[in-house]
């Protein structure tokens, strides 16, 4: 089985998984925290390997990355930093 | 030789295809990532309506178009990777397929989200109705949008493929069309939890 087919099945079990947690309504604090690290990895799959910057340096490859983590985030600190 | 050392060391700097559908995805991402952070945001004034609303969406279709883009995706990187290792002849005739593969689960994602749509507005639900509405219609039908232009761009792909325009050592197009490809599916990646699954 070639790598790219590997990353295509995991991004489906984490698919799979993601839907899951919210099915079974299973969104408690850190069940959201995992939902947004399975997001994360599979922008990062999407990123490195279907869309190649695996094999790119710097910059142009870190972009999608940082992208990733600064949108995450906010929503994280969005969804779960009380209203005061 | 050293002209070809540099021109080797420039292709792994810069990313596959045309640089310039580079710079539209990093504009892609910095405009979608505003919408996504709005909603986080927006959400805040009034969770429980931003909750209840979503409970009105389908997740299944949710994670169908999330299979179905990844699946394209992942059919598009082995058109790509034919062209780049195989024979001409066989190259074509399974980048062909492989492409074929690509638009039609394209065409399949586009069908379940007009239903989608439809049933949401055969429910007196639209843009108006309320703020997560607003940001379910306004994101989704941009995306929408990027999938139908995609598709454009795959079929244009499916013909240069035919005519043999792309070879082991020629297929900037192909790669350029294949990465705003992977953009569409890379921005379902977020949209998909945020919308239909985070509470």
């Amino acid at each position: 089985m070639d790598n790219f087919t590997k990353n295509w099945l995991l991004l489906m079990l984490l698919t799979l998984f993601a839907f899951g947690l919210g099915w079974l309504k299973l969104l408690s604090l850190w069940s959201f925290a995992l939902l947004l690290f399975t997001t994360f990895i599979k922008g990062h799959i999407i990123a490195d390997y279907f869309m190649g910057l695996k094999e790119i340096k710097g910059k142009y490859r870190l972009i999608p990355t940082i992208w990733l983590f600064i949108t995450l985030t906010l929503v994280a600190l969005a969804y779960y930093v009380p209203i005061k | 030789m050293m002209a070809l050392m540099k021109d080797t060391k420039l292709k792994n700097q810069y990313p596959a295809g045309d640089f310039a559908v580079w710079i539209i995805i990093y504009i892609e991402l910095l405009t979608f990532g505003l919408f996504f952070v709005g909603f986080a945001y927006s959400r805040r004034a009034d969770v429980e309506m931003f909750n209840a609303s979503q409970l009105l969406l389908d997740q299944r279709a949710g994670l169908v178009n999330t299979i179905i883009l990844l699946t394209s995706s992942y059919f598009v990187v082995k058109a790509v990777e034919a062209i780049k290792k195989l024979e001409p002849k066989e190259a074509i005739k399974k980048a062909k397929n492989w492409l074929l593969g690509a638009m039609g689960m394209g065409g399949v994602f586009l069908v379940i989200k007009m239903m989608e749509f439809v049933g949401k507005y055969q429910e007196g639900i639209n843009l108006s109705t309320n703020k997560f509405f607003m940001f379910y219609f306004i994101l989704t039908m941009f995306h929408f949008m990027h999938v139908l232009l995609g598709m454009v761009i795959l079929f244009h792909l499916y013909t240069q493929t035919k005519l043999g325009n792309y070879t082991p050592t020629q297929h900037r197009g192909l790669e350029t069309g294949a990465s705003y490809w992977h953009m569409v599916d890379f921005i379902w990646i977020v949209l998909f939890p945020l919308i239909y699954i985070m509470r």
